[in-house]
């Protein structure tokens, strides 16, 4: 019975993590392809807080006690809080430039 | 993991060139930031968590904003004269890497070091972690002097940057001042734990300070003043940004006369004379890299140019 | 799982290379920055998972640290950057 559990777990881990880095690396393709700044941003939000979120998730699964799981979100806690802060202050000069070069192309 | 190693010592290689190459100094400041968390990585997988530490906190932090404020305040160059080789310099620096390469085949593979005579002196050191013990009681030494060149490179910057400050651009919202006031007790406390865990597991004096230091910087962009002594004496300040290496090396004058060596300590003080002297190098280097950052101002200064404005 | 972790490992590693192209390429301040800013963050997971590779756990304070200072470089560019490149 323990031994299913921890295949289970094992198995969810495996799911977790990977989907994880599937968001990193579509974060990173979307950085490399897409157009803008703000369409590059737009991809990096999305792998700090889905991809690391889940990788957090599958780790969780295997701590082995409530103090690391403790850790572990406290870790994802504030990479949230300064990626979304830092975030929208990058994107405040990049919508400022976007803007500068529009009104320099058509005057 | 040897492809992993193999990758990142490549990736290494390829940002340092590219950090000292790039044309573009913004582009430079940014592959250095990135540099810097390519080296932490770098003494995580040599089993150096220590030092990793160190890195991650100033090497890709705080040096990243220092460059950056600097580079606001320079005008912009672009140097695009060809170079010519030279084969002078091209012989020195080859003699040089050829030197390098003689000095690490001299190193002993089997790579146990010093860890034996540590070990055998750790109950002696007043800490358990064996880093800790080397560096605040076994070559205490080498640490203050440390203190020293931090407090020597503050002077330095004073004497060229006097009363300068970032100048800082103006933002929309209010989201970063509400993110520092968020951030900054988080930062004292990680501070305080890497302090303390100094003892027993990887951190300690330098990696706490650099992390408090963050937190001040973070605190003086958001609050667009340069971090400042507010009431207090600015001879308070002054003590304490210095006061790391002066308490050191008066502790180790005191270890002189009581007959233990300079720097030495008596076993049954030792860790408590660590703690303290680890505590006010904390506070020490934390004052000086956030000073460096924001640039000092006497209150003088500051009420003479209230006085101005007014 | 171990082998799990470093391959996972790996993974970041070419995924923060990658990113790297848009740190050179740019061609604005706020691209380098954001490519920073997600390196940054591929470097806590890294760490992390690292950390339950080798069941170091001194490598969760390392990421730690980087989570608490990723921030520090990206807010000193928002308020010191010239908002336009020349």
């Amino acid at each position: 019975m323990a031994e299913a559990m921890g295949l289970i777990l094992n198995g969810l881990s495996l799911l977790l993590i990977g989907l994880g880095l599937a968001f990193f690396m579509a974060g990173t393709l979307g950085v490399l392809r897409f157009s803008t700044p703000l369409n590059r941003l737009h991809a990096v939000t999305k792998a700090d807080n889905l991809g690391l979120g889940l990788v957090v998730a599958g780790l969780i699964l295997q701590a082995g006690s409530w103090a690391l799981v403790f850790k572990y979100l406290i870790i994802w806690a504030l990479v949230l809080l300064s990626a979304a802060a830092v975030s929208h202050l990058i994107g405040q000069r990049a919508y400022q430039q976007t803007r500068q070069t529009e009104s320099g192309e058509t005057p | 993991m040897l492809v992993f190693d193999g990758l990142l010592a490549l990736l290494i290689l390829g940002l340092a060139w590219r950090a000292t190459s790039s044309r573009d100094l913004f582009e430079s400041i940014v592959v250095f930031i990135a540099l810097g968390l390519m080296i932490a990585l770098a003494w995580v997988r040599l089993s150096a968590p220590d030092a990793a530490l160190a890195e991650a906190a100033i090497g890709s932090g705080l040096a990243g904003a220092l460059l950056l404020a600097t580079w606001s305040r320079i005008e912009p160059q672009t140097d695009d004269r060809v170079r010519a080789f030279s084969w002078s310099w091209a012989l020195v620096f080859s003699g040089l890497a050829v030197g390098l390469l003689l000095a690490f085949a001299q190193i002993p593979a089997d790579g146990q070091g010093m860890m034996d005579e540590v070990q055998a002196h750790i109950p002696q050191a007043g800490v358990a972690h064996p880093v800790t013990a080397v560096l605040l009681n076994f070559r205490a030494w080498d640490t203050a002097l440390e203190l020293a060149v931090l407090a020597w490179a503050w002077f330095a910057q004073q004497a060229l940057n006097r009363d300068h400050t970032p100048r800082y651009q103006a933002l929309d919202g209010e989201v970063l001042q509400t993110f520092a006031k968020w951030l900054t007790p988080l930062v004292l406390l990680v501070g305080a734990y890497l302090l303390w865990r100094g003892a027993t597991e990887p951190g300690g004096a330098f990696q706490a300070g650099a992390v408090l230091a963050a937190g001040l910087v973070i605190y003086s962009l958001a609050y667009q003043h340069p971090w400042r002594a507010g009431r207090l004496n600015d001879w308070v300040w002054r003590l304490s940004w210095v006061g790391g290496f002066w308490l050191f090396v008066m502790i180790g004058l005191v270890g002189l006369a009581m007959g233990v060596g300079f720097m030495g300590y008596p076993p049954a003080q030792a860790g408590g004379l660590i703690l303290l002297i680890e505590i006010c190098a904390t506070l020490s280097i934390a004052f000086l890299l956030a000073a460096m950052f924001s640039g000092h101002r006497d209150t003088e200064t500051l009420a003479s140019k209230s006085n101005k404005e007014s | 799982m171990s082998w799990f972790y470093q391959a996972a490992a790996l993974v970041l590693l070419v995924s923060m290379l990658l990113s790297l192209f848009r740190v050179a390429r740019g061609p604005s301040y706020a691209d380098r920055m954001l490519a920073a800013q997600l390196i940054g963050t591929s470097g806590v997971a890294l760490l992390l998972l690292l950390a339950a590779a080798f069941e170091q756990s001194a490598l969760r304070d390392v990421a730690l640290v980087f989570a608490l200072l990723a921030a520090v470089s990206g807010i000193a560019f928002t308020r010191v950057a010239k908002s336009v490149k020349e």
